[in-house]
Formats: C-alpha cells, sequence, structure tokens
C-alpha cells in the first residue's frame, strides 16, 4: 500500500473538533416538574463516564467520524499494489510514415508491420483490449479500447502508409495519453525506427516496447529543389538540388533536370556513403511550368527519388492610389516594374466597380467607402468596416513593433518620428503591428474576403518615407496585401504540411485532384484557405470553377529518408510481445474512488437518519 | 397556583344521589357521643341485642327486660348494639406541587374530598376538612349534618395549591390536636423529599383509621421529558441542568417505583389502606369502583 498524498492527513484534524463540536451543550430548555427529587436521585445513580459512552453511542457522530476517516484516506490517495497475472490492454502504434513505404523483396515495410500487428490482435488475451493508433502526420486513433477482434483487424487495414515524415513522439505521447499502468497495459510501437528518433522514443518507458521492421535499405534520395531568380538578368534563375546518399557505401547516381518535360540538365553524380552534394543549375527562360528533379538510381525507397515544384510567373499588380498627392508613396510605387498603378484625387464611382478587380487599394487621407472584400492600405483614412474607432490627435512617442508579424519583417522603427496621429481604439479583429507608448500607429485587419493594413497618420507628417525602412515596410505591406502575384514564385510545399490555397473572391467550392487521381471536393470559408491532406508527393490540381492552379508536395526530409534501421537495437517480435505482456507484474489500484464512493454512502445513510426526520419535524 | 374558581362546578346532583347509598367503612370502631351509623363497642340502641346487666339506679327503664324479671324478680337491662357516630378528618395536600397535572391534582383530591364529605355527613359522621403543605390549615372542628356539606364546599373552593410540602410536620401537627380514633383521609402526592413516614407514625399512635390516597399525574408516573434541560423543582424552585434520555428516563421510573413500594410498605406496616390514583383515571371510577373495591367505602 501506497499513499500519494500523504498531505490529506491533515483532514484528520476535523476529527477533535467534530467531538468539541459534539460535546457542546445547546442551552438547556427549562421545565418544572414535581418530582425533582426522584430526578436528581436518578441523575446520581448514572454511571460515571456515561458521557463518553453517549458520545459512543451517538450514530451521526460516529458515522461523521466516519466519512472524515473515509474522506481523509481517499485524500491521502492510496495505492493498493499486488502481484497479478492478469493482462493488461494493448495500445499499438503503427508508423505509416513515408520511410514505411521501402521496397523489401516484393513488399514494403508497412505490409510486414501491419502483419506484426495482426499477430498482436491475434494473440490479444481474453478479457484484454486493444488500441490502435495510426502514427502518421498528425498522429490519430483509428480505433478505441475494443476487444472485438473484427473490428481491429479492419482499422489495421485502414491505415495505410504515407508520403509524409512520421510524427512518432507525438504518437508515443497520444498513447501514453491511454496507459494506464495500473492495468498493466503495453504500448507497442511497430516501426522501422527510421531517422534514429527510436531509442529516444521507447527509451523513457518500461511498458513501451518497439517492434522494429527491417529490410531494404538502400537509398539515395533528394532532399532539397528550390527555384529561385538570380540578382543579374531578367529572366535569370537558379536551381538549388540537394542529394544525399544514405547507403554506407559510395555510389554514382543519374540526375535528370527537366522544366515542362525539356530538359535542363542530366548529370551523373559520384556521392560517398554518407556524402551529400549541394547541386546549383542555371536556368533561363519562362519562369512558368513544373518542373521536375528526378534520380535515376533504383533503390529501395522511391519517394524521393522525385522532387516538383511549380512554376509561377510575377503578375501585373493592379493598383489604386486615390491621394490629394503623395509624392513619396507616388514615386515608391512607380519604381514597382509590376505594378499597373493609376492614381486619382477623388473616390472612383461606382466604387465597387472600379475596385473589385484591383489587387490593391491605398487611401490616402480620403475616406473609402463602405466594403467588403479587397485589399486596402489605408493611411490616415478610416473606414466604416474596420472596427476602429478613432478620437483626438496626439504625439506619439517610443515606436514600438510586432517583429513576429510579416510586416515588420526587417524593419527598424528606430529614429522614426510621426509628427501627430490620430488615437484610436481597435476593437476585436484589428491588430496593432506598430504602437506608441499612447496608442497603435499600424494596424492590421482581415475579416473573410477584407484584407486591410491601416495607417493611423500622415506619411507626409512623419519622417518615414525619408527612411531606409519606408521601402521595405511597403514591399511587406504589399506582399502581406496580395502575396501570390508579387514575384515569381515556386508553389510547392513539403508533405504532411498544410498548403495555403489563394482563392478568387467568393469560392464556393473548390476540387483538389491529388497525384494519385483522387479527387476532394472542399467548401472554402477564407482566402487563403489551407488545405491539409498533403500526404501525397507530386502535383496536385486545385480547380476553382474554370480556374486551375497547381501545387507540388515533396518529401524533402532528410530524416525521413534515412531509411536505416538503428542497428544494434533490441527486436521484439510479436510473439516475444506477447510474453513480455503476460509476464507478472506489480499492478496498482487507486482506491480513492471507492472511499469516497463509501464516504458519500455514510453521507447519505446520515442525512436519512438524522437530518431527514429533523426536516421532516420542521414542515 | 390554583383559582378557587377552577374547581366549580363540584359534584353533580345526579352523583351526589348515588353517593348517599354508600357509607365510609372502618376498620376500628367508633367512639362518638352521639348516636351514628357506625357500630361502637359501647352498647346503644339499635335492635341487635349484645348482652344483660343489672340495673343500675339512672338507667333508661325503656330498656329494662321486664320478662326477665317476671321470670327472676331482678331487674336487668338488655344492652344492643350502640350505632355510634364517627369523626372522620379528610386532610388535603395544598402544597403547590398539586397544582400540577392533567387534570389538577388539586382539583382531583378536591372532589374526592367533597364526595367523601358527603358520603359520610350522609351517614351522620362528623366530618372535618383540612389543607396542609409544610403546617397544617384547620377548618372548623368536625361537624355532622347534610349542611355541612355545603360550609365544606366553601372551604374547598377557597383552598389554593401553594407553599412546600411537609408531610411529617403537618401530620404530626394534626396528630397532636385530632381527637383519638376516627378516621382520616389524606390526600397528597406524597412528593415530599422529606418524606412522610414520621407524620403516618404520630396518626397511628392516635390509634386513627388511617386511609392514605396518593394522586400523581400521569407524567409523573411515565414521564416523556427528552433532552437537555434543566429541571426546577415546582415547590422549592431548586434546579439542575441534566440531558433527559431513555437511560435516564428508565433511571426515574425504578425510582419512582422504589417510591411507591416504600409508601406501600409502610402503610401496611402501620395499618393503614393505601390507594393509588392518576389523574387521568376518571374521578368517579376512583370513587365509586375503586375505594369500594379497596374497602374504604360500600
Amino acid at each position: 500500500m501506497q499513499f500519494l498524498n500523504p498531505l490529506g492527513l491533515l483532514l484528520l484534524g476535523l476529527i477533535p473538533i467534530l467531538l468539541l463540536i459534539h460535546s457542546l451543550k445547546p442551552k438547556a430548555k427549562e421545565v418544572s416538574v414535581t418530582t425533582f427529587f426522584l430526578w436528581n436521585e436518578a441523575l446520581q445513580e448514572q454511571p460515571s463516564g456515561f458521557r463518553i459512552n453517549k458520545l459512543l453511542k451517538n450514530l451521526p457522530l460516529i458515522l461523521q467520524i466516519l466519512i472524515i476517516l473515509l474522506s481523509t484516506l481517499a485524500l491521502i490517495q492510496p495505492i493498493w499494489l499486488w502481484n497479478s497475472q492478469q493482462y493488461g490492454n494493448m495500445i499499438i502504434v503503427l508508423d505509416s510514415s513515408a520511410s514505411m513505404k521501402t521496397r523489401n523483396e516484393g513488399q514494403i515495410r508497412f505490409d510486414a508491420a501491419r502483419q506484426k500487428a495482426l499477430e498482436l490482435i491475434d494473440k490479444l488475451p481474453l478479457l484484454s483490449k486493444a488500441l490502435i493508433i495510426d502514427a502518421g502526420t498528425p498522429p490519430q486513433v483509428k480505433i478505441h479500447f475494443s476487444d472485438d477482434k473484427q473490428k481491429l483487424y479492419s482499422a489495421i487495414y485502414d491505415i495505410q502508409p504515407t508520403d509524409t515524415g512520421g510524427d512518432l513522439e507525438n504518437a508515443k505521447f497520444l498513447a501514453l495519453s491511454f496507459f494506464s499502468a495500473a492495468r498493466d497495459d503495453q504500448i507497442f510501437i511497430i516501426t522501422d525506427g527510421a531517422g534514429g528518433e527510436i531509442e529516444k522514443i521507447t527509451g523513457i518507458h518500461k511498458n513501451i516496447t518497439p517492434l522494429l521492421v527491417r529490410g531494404g535499405e538502400q537509398n539515395i534520395g533528394i532532399t532539397k529543389f528550390e527555384i529561385r531568380k538570380e540578382l543579374q538578368g531578367q529572366d535569370n534563375y537558379q536551381i538549388l538540388l540537394e542529394v544525399k546518399n544514405f547507403n554506407p557505401t559510395s555510389a554514382k547516381v543519374h540526375i535528370r533536370l527537366r522544366i515542362n518535360n525539356s530538359s535542363i540538365s542530366n548529370p551523373t553524380v559520384s556521392l560517398n556513403a554518407g556524402e551529400k552534394k549541394l547541386l546549383f543549375f542555371p536556368y533561363s527562360g519562362f519562369f512558368s511550368g513544373i518542373a521536375e528533379a528526378r534520380l535515376t538510381s533504383n533503390d529501395d525507397f522511391m519517394i524521393d527519388n522525385q522532387a516538383h515544384a511549380v512554376l509561377k510567373p510575377a503578375r501585373t499588380i493592379k493598383v489604386l492610389l486615390v491621394t490629394q498627392g503623395n509624392f513619396y508613396l507616388e514615386r515608391m510605387l512607380e519604381a514597382y516594374p509590376n505594378f499597373d498603378l493609376e492614381i486619382t484625387d477623388k473616390v472612383p464611382q461606382p466604387w465597387r466597380t472600379k475596385t473589385v478587380k484591383k489587387d490593391i487599394v491605398i487611401m490616402d487621407r480620403i475616406k473609402p467607402p463602405s466594403t467588403i472584400s479587397g485589399n486596402f492600405l489605408l493611411i490616415d483614412a478610416y473606414s466604416s468596416n474596420i472596427p476602429l474607432s478613432t478620437e483626438k490627435s496626439f504625439l506619439p512617442t517610443s515606436l514600438n513593433g510586432d517583429k513576429n508579424h510579416p510586416i515588420m519583417a526587417n524593419i527598424d522603427l528606430n529614429g522614426i518620428n510621426v509628427e501627430s496621429a490620430t488615437e484610436t481604439k481597435a476593437e476585436a479583429g484589428v491588430k496593432a503591428i506598430v504602437e506608441s507608448e499612447e496608442a497603435g500607429l499600424i494596424y492590421t485587419y482581415e475579416k473573410e474576403q477584407l484584407r486591410a493594413v491601416q495607417f493611423t497618420f500622415d506619411l507626409t507628417r512623419s519622417d518615414l518615407p525619408m527612411k531606409v525602412a519606408f521601402p521595405i515596410l511597403m514591399n511587406n505591406i504589399f506582399r502581406w496585401l496580395h502575396p501570390n502575384k508579387f514575384e515569381p514564385t515556386t508553389e510547392n510545399t513539403t508533405s504532411g504540411s498544410s498548403y495555403p490555397l489563394h482563392l478568387k473572391n467568393n469560392a464556393q467550392e473548390i476540387t483538389v485532384q491529388t497525384p494519385s487521381g483522387k479527387k476532394e471536393r472542399h467548401q472554402p470559408v477564407s482566402s487563403p484557405y489551407y488545405f491539409e491532406n498533403t500526404k501525397e508527393v507530386g502535383i496536385y490540381l486545385v480547380s476553382q470553377g474554370k480556374n486551375k492552379q497547381f501545387f507540388a508536395v515533396n518529401l524533402l526530409n532528410e530524416r525521413e529518408s534515412d531509411i536505416q534501421v538503428p542497428e544494434g537495437f533490441k527486436n521484439t517480435d510479436s510473439e516475444g510481445a506477447l510474453n513480455l505482456i503476460a509476464d507478472s507484474a506489480i499492478v496498482e489500484h487507486h482506491l480513492w474512488s471507492l472511499l469516497f464512493f463509501v464516504a458519500a454512502s455514510f453521507l447519505a445513510l446520515e442525512w436519512y437518519f438524522w437530518v431527514k426526520p429533523s426536516w421532516k419535524q420542521s414542515i | 397556583m390554583l383559582e378557587t374558581q377552577q374547581v366549580d362546578p363540584f359534584l353533580e346532583t345526579d352523583f351526589l344521589e348515588r353517593l348517599e347509598h354508600l357509607m365510609l367503612l372502618t376498620k376500628k370502631k367508633a367512639k362518638g357521643a352521639n348516636l351514628g351509623e357506625h357500630q361502637s363497642i359501647r352498647s346503644g340502641g339499635s335492635q341487635e341485642f349484645l348482652d344483660y346487666r343489672t340495673y343500675q339506679p339512672g338507667d333508661d327503664l325503656r330498656y329494662v327486660d321486664w320478662n326477665v324479671y317476671g321470670r327472676l324478680g331482678r331487674l336487668f337491662i338488655k344492652l344492643f348494639k350502640a350505632e355510634k357516630e364517627q369523626s372522620v378528618y379528610i386532610l388535603l395536600d395544598m402544597s403547590a406541587s398539586m397544582a400540577a397535572g392533567n387534570p389538577l391534582k388539586a382539583i382531583y383530591s378536591k372532589k374526592i374530598a367533597a364526595a367523601l364529605s358527603y358520603i359520610c355527613l350522609a351517614n351522620m359522621d362528623r366530618v372535618m376538612v383540612s389543607s396542609f403543605n409544610d403546617r397544617m390549615h384547620f377548618s372548623k372542628t368536625p361537624e355532622r349534618g347534610r349542611q355541612v356539606y355545603f360550609l365544606i364546599l366553601e372551604f374547598l373552593r377557597s383552598l389554593k395549591a401553594e407553599g412546600i410540602t411537609d408531610l411529617n410536620a403537618a401530620l404530626t401537627e394534626f396528630a397532636s390536636s385530632a381527637r383519638k380514633n376516627g378516621v382520616v383521609i389524606i390526600l397528597s402526592d406524597l412528593l415530599s423529599e422529606s418524606g412522610f413516614e414520621q407524620g403516618m407514625k404520630a396518626l397511628e399512635y392516635q390509634n386513627l383509621d388511617i386511609n392514605l390516597i396518593q394522586i400523581l399525574d400521569q407524567k409523573e408516573l411515565m414521564p416523556t421529558l427528552n433532552g437537555y434541560l434543566k429541571l426546577k423543582d415546582w415547590e422549592s424552585g431548586t434546579q439542575d441542568v441534566m440531558t433527559v434520555d431513555k437511560h435516564l428516563r428508565d433511571l426515574y421510573r425504578q425510582k419512582m417505583e422504589s417510591f411507591l413500594l416504600r409508601i406501600k410498605e409502610h402503610c401496611h406496616a402501620i395499618g393503614a389502606d393505601y390507594f393509588l390514583t392518576e389523574t387521568s383515571t376518571p374521578f368517579d371510577t376512583f370513587l365509586i369502583e375503586y375505594l369500594i373495591e379497596g374497602n374504604l367505602i360500600k
């Protein structure tokens, strides 16, 4: 027997208090009697120690003491320990990460892992239950504790290996959250141990048993694939490719690099054991279409033998500037080569028609009409659609910026002076990214189709336009307002990561076609809409009505590509694992709930015998 | 305290008519000077022949047996059993404790006193009703005749239950002033801490026919008190705090039983008749049935 909370014994201090309370006498009721001398004689003959006996015969007191004793016992959290031959429950964590697709004699590692899981279920002891966790990204419970073997088999067959990196550590924590030491549960992690996580994961808990699957350990893979614009030249680009040899021996690999099926380069690279090489390939031409890098190596892990990038050229951004005149702002906007700038000194009419096709609308000290969609930069101009109330003017001092916000990246606010700003009070949804000691100076606001950056001061009444921070700030603002058109980009992400889809206004439904041809329908609620199901590497097609866009998903995960199964790690087969859980174990049984239940029962008894009659009497 | 008005009406006329057929029984012979309805050891004028004795001058010539004279030539006087009056003393305990009970013990005892008085007066006995608490409160000397009944009623109405009981003192005082012989009927709850034995002894020395009627309330016999109480003596005001529970109640009942047994045994020892009644017993039932059965009246 162990006690987890000995401090609970302090509750016993209530017993003397209780005895004291029961010893206290109420004010005696005066009664006149004619036979006083007989009562007195009777009292004299009452045996000594009668008061103690009376207390002992006091049923409510006995019950109350019992309630305190039981509550104290419950509070100190006693644990009853005993040797048990009883089997606990089984928690099976099945690794479904990309490395589990490693080929081995006509099968993949995952097939062997699934087989181990099925064997465990086959031998699930009577009265034991099993819980199955898919250790994908994110880990999820496929079936809760169940002794229905058919359902358990079905849950295991439902798990399919993906092209994503695994999240075995979180899967372990998920498993531990269902683990009960009292039942002597066992957690089995069926994995290939790729990425070297296995020691870290299994080492911390005696009830976690790894079941390793081996086989097929030859791999050379792509670990980086990026395309960027060269500083020199309008259409000059650089393709970056990193290749790593994960084998214990040196190897040669042939690389095929193509853009829109046109070959860019086909080099053969020699790599020593464990060597990683960074390769650069120049590219001049139209930045559009799909770039593909492929290794012709016939190794055991195919997923990292390819990488894609969807090339998206910079597009013209239509900008409307409504101002009475702002020299610095106009000069800066004119400097952007892909800005189609329209300047007007009055609010264009009709407002909706004139602004709906503009990518960015800048209102400089001119109040915009009401609008619920679009990208706005409001400079000392306030929209009724942004919940920001204005008050008096003030002189801002000591500017501070939110360094974590993308608009504030690389911005140095030191030395910037603002002569006058409008004091504002921001409501829900409005976020200050630059503040003075007195009030906010720059806010962002996002709601459904509306995105806005709000300046609460006039640029011409500050020295911001003359500071280095000004073009950087504006550039960050334009990128934040309209990120997908700003410059040539590659539309790609790593498997398992969410991908932001920039959609046309009022998109009701989109269809996403995965590389394997499976189509998924989604109802986006905002733009960008974050697409989560990137478990497959390759090119995804997003259809929004007639508009189509692509993005690529690559593994590019060095840890996952390292498919070497850790050597020297004790491998337990499923038979051995079952023997493990068959061993007798110290079983803990928490008694506090039982004790509380008994205490509550005594309380009910007390109420029934004591309080209830008094209550009845009173009514 | 008992108010006099509370005793009215005392006894119904119908009930009084029933009482006329009853008479008080006595274990000792009456020694009254006047003729009454009780047997006397003195020869008297009743029809029941007792003996002869020689004539002496002054004897009533009506009692000379002329037939014997004719045969023997000597004068003999016929002696008959004389029906003599007797003195009945009814002593009412009017201490404060008699004001307890439901109905009040004082009223109950007054009714018994009134009824017994009426029975005695109807039988030509001399009756004296007195009250006592820690001393005697005498009324008039014993009187006879039915008209006395109204005087007795008047006296009873005037009585108030007050003061401390001291049976020994009161009864000793009475014994010292009472005539010898006679019947004494004591109506009391006998709830006196100082006891009663000494007083009863004093009565016994006076050769009185002692009849003790103890009147108690049901709650005195079987108390229902419970809880944490400050008990206060009805008469002296002495008080004590105690927790009355079943255990103490049981002890009290044992004490009460011992107390009653002590009274009974003492009465038996001095040849007194002892009657116990409780106020919940109807008064007429007690008087007609219980006292007849107990040979106090017939």
